[in-house]
């Protein structure tokens, strides 16, 4: 058996040691366009605060590790899939041919379509490469701009802080990580990161970004300027799929799979954030770009690629973010299901929040912000689906007796 | 012609009024491509969106020239967040 893997991403890497382990003889080769060994994009804000070399972001250490294990990673990039023919094209103008193909391309920073994004001192944090080039320009004392205060942005800001910059965030949304907070959460953490010396400008579009006198400066829609030696872009990703153009390969919001992880295409899986696959809430097809999907989808559409039929349970959305130390986390229908009830308890003096949402009485999605504690409970009580029975209404009255809960629930049931 | 367009997150709100959801039918000229969709509706024309005609990725290089046929399924997808 012949599997190629499109992208050393976690996705890629897992699938391959997967393939590796489930079938011992089978030729495994990874295809990746970037010059380093595979390496986890989410080890970049550590690189940057200087926790880490570079080294240190490789996801396997160890120079002959994928060598020892017969995985064959090579530095190309894939221009075309020929799937009638099962064969991938490369730009180096060779090919290769397959009989299982996994896509596992993963995504690329998008910029906003706003005059100057392409100028020299705005940058995106999302590679090494990228990653190199914020180093070079945020040092002490210089002046960063930080587009986008979402998931990855609020990662960059962290780490954009620590480097000790003079750092302004920007976010379009009227709160800071709209698409994992609601707006007591995306408050809280707005008077966190402004009490830590961040300035925060919510609700605030770029209308353009110019450059006069060695320096930069975004204009603002509403008519302001801000001053900048450094622009870091972290305004979303969007999924590597123009080289499946023409192929029949059914793409949304990515390349849609089966609960096999199987695309429209049979013998060409795909898995991570290239993938739109069931989401566990809702049991529709979504992309979540996190690297806990990622590295499930990679072991389960290896074990399919193998021949051992697997279904893919369902990734739950959920971030855990650490935001110049205050911990937020995010899960499933956070914003609360159709028909459904939720319980809050913020405490804003002390920076602490909890949402709760149920579903009759299980409990479908959260938020918690200061409460580390609570996450391994909170994503265990939705991922089993635990009844709650008569602690949903005691939940509902204090929602911070989540813990106790978890153990007479899960308790009772064993 | 009528043509059945899809996105999603920020980009809902440039479907026409009254729209409920994420999909709407829609009237376009004959002959129209991806790219004078996205101008009718008044969206943002960045290069990086995932755009895609009956399921099949449109390239940038194709949005300004692909013509659309009745009753084309058309989608444009806003970036994602991530982590």
């Amino acid at each position: 058996m012949n599997h190629v893997i499109i992208g050393a991403g976690p996705a890629g890497v897992i699938a391959a040691e997967t393939l590796r382990k489930v079938d011992p003889h089978a030729s495994v080769t990874i295809v990746s366009d970037e010059p380093e060994p595979p390496y986890s994009r989410m080890a970049i804000p550590y690189l940057l605060t200087g926790g880490v070399g570079e080294e240190g972001t490789y996801l396997r250490h160890g120079a002959d590790h994928y060598q020892r294990l017969g995985i064959d990673v090579r530095r190309e990039r894939v221009t075309r899939v020929h799937a009638k023919d099962a064969r991938v094209e490369l730009e180096g103008g060779g090919h290769l041919d397959f009989d299982r193909l996994l896509i596992a391309s993963g995504s690329h920073a998008v910029r906003p379509p706003i005059a100057g994004m392409d100028l020299p001192g705005v940058e995106n944090c999302w590679t090494l490469t990228d990653a190199r080039r914020v180093a070079e320009g945020a040092t002490k004392g210089s002046r960063v701009v930080l587009m986008g205060a979402g998931f990855i942005g609020c990662i960059v800001l962290e780490a954009l802080a620590k480097r000790g910059v003079e750092l302004t965030v920007i976010e379009m949304g009227e709160r800071m990580l709209p698409r994992m907070m609601d707006e007591v959460g995306g408050e809280m953490i707005a008077r966190w990161c402004e009490a830590k010396g961040v300035r925060v400008m919510t609700g605030t579009r770029v209308a353009a970004v110019d450059a006069a006198n060695g320096e930069l400066a975004l204009a603002l829609e509403d008519g302001g300027a801000v001053p900048a030696d450094l622009v870091v872009c972290a305004t979303g990703v969007s999924p590597n799929v123009d080289f499946l153009a023409g192929t029949g390969i059914e793409v949304e919001d990515g390349v849609l799979v089966d609960a096999q992880l199987q695309s429209s295409v049979a013998g060409i899986y795909a898995a991570g954030d290239v993938a739109q696959g069931p989401d566990f809430s809702t049991g529709e097809r979504q992309v979540h770009a996190i690297q806990p999907t990622a590295s499930e989808h990679g072991r389960v559409a290896a074990l399919n690629m193998a021949g051992r039929r697997t279904p893919f349970r369902g990734s739950l959305s959920m971030n855990v973010l650490n935001t110049l130390g205050l911990i937020s986390s995010s899960f499933g229908l956070w914003m609360g299901a159709e028909g459904g009830e939720g319980a809050r308890a913020a405490d804003a003096d002390r920076f602490r929040y909890l949402r709760l949402e149920f579903d009759r009485d299980c409990l479908v999605g959260a938020l918690a912000l200061g409460l580390t504690q609570h996450v391994g409970v909170i994503r265990g009580l939705i991922q089993t689906r635990v009844r709650l029975g008569d602690w949903k209404k005691r939940l509902m009255r204090d929602p911070l007796r989540v813990m106790d809960a978890y153990l007479d629930c899960t308790q009772k049931r064993a | 012609m009528k043509i059945q367009f899809k996105t999603g997150g920020i980009f809902v709100e440039h479907l026409p009024p009254g729209t409920d959801g994420s999909s709407a039918e829609i009237d376009v000229p004959e002959g129209a491509t991806p790219i004078d969709v996205m101008r009718q509706l008044g969206m943002p024309l960045g290069e990086n969106y995932l755009v895609s005609l009956n399921g099949e990725v449109v390239v940038i290089s194709e949005r300004g020239t692909k013509k659309l046929s009745e009753n084309d399924h058309l989608a444009v997808m806003p970036p994602l967040k991530g982590g």
